[in-house]
């Protein structure tokens, strides 16, 4: 991983990296043939844009991303996560807690990464339908419309369900949520493999 | 759409004003309430969000 991935803040790239970790092994796997990687960027958003320019790739407008939590950074199948927004917050929550946020953040962009990677234009098309199908809690975390574009809603409903799933496998459930319509379920799991093995 | 209209992104930004509702959405999908400690775990971290998007926003 090159320097300017690297980051300054090693509390939050550690965290990012022990919420890897507990996910389940299978999806591990996937991430490492993925190549996905991540890390924590100080300079916000410039550090970001920087990255799109290493690679001569074209970057996205700063205003684009200059609010945003974290990226997907799809030429550097890097998830990047903002380092002073996060250190914002560490004052005021126990170490428990603040792990406990990060890693729900860090299990979305996995999933998102998983999901991005492995997903079809076809399934894609899904993803409106998805939303509206989506538990209200959970429908009223995606941005749309807003934020994102209708062909990305897709993989953002599987991201956004991947760290309830998450959960649910660490307590041992792993029987299909009630609370998800089953066409959601059935599109989360051609996305991941689910449920994982052990 | 058409194939050509979905490609894949060269990026995806999660934005930091969703990241409260989203926890909230993980912690309690069904919405059966937060404890008291989620709860106010989520509400010190929505205050420092919005103080840090503030700052952002004022440069």
């Amino acid at each position: 991983m090159s320097a300017k991935l690297d980051g300054n803040d090693e509390w939050l790239l550690d965290s990012v990296r022990r919420a890897r970790a507990q996910l389940p092994r299978e999806h591990r796997s996937l991430l490492e043939e993925i190549g996905a990687r991540e890390a924590v960027i100080d300079a916000w958003p410039q550090g970001v844009l920087d990255l799109f320019v290493a690679l001569h790739e074209p970057p996205p407008a700063a205003v684009a991303i200059a609010d945003a939590a974290a990226v997907w950074v799809e030429p550097q199948q890097a998830v990047v996560f903002n380092g002073p927004l996060f250190q914002a917050a560490a004052p005021l929550l126990q170490t428990e807690a603040l792990d406990r946020i990060v890693a729900h953040v860090a299990w979305h962009e996995y999933g998102y990464a998983i999901s991005v990677t492995r997903s079809t234009w076809q399934q894609r098309r899904a993803g409106l339908r998805l939303l509206g199908l989506l538990p209200l809690r959970l429908r009223e975390a995606i941005d749309y419309p807003g934020h994102y574009r209708r062909d990305q809603l897709f993989d953002e409903v599987v991201a956004t369900v991947y760290p309830v799933m998450v959960e649910r496998v660490r307590h041992g459930i792993y029987r299909r949520p009630r609370f998800l319509h089953s066409d959601v379920i059935r599109a989360f799991e051609e996305a991941i493999p689910w449920p994982p093995k052990h | 759409m058409a194939p050509e209209a979905l490609k894949k992104p060269s990026y995806t930004a999660f934005p930091a004003e969703r990241l409260v509702p989203f926890l909230r959405g993980v912690a309690d999908p069904a919405g059966a309430g937060l404890s008291e400690d989620e709860e106010r775990n989520l509400r010190a971290f929505e205050g420092s969000v919005n103080a840090w998007l503030t700052r952002q926003r004022e440069g």
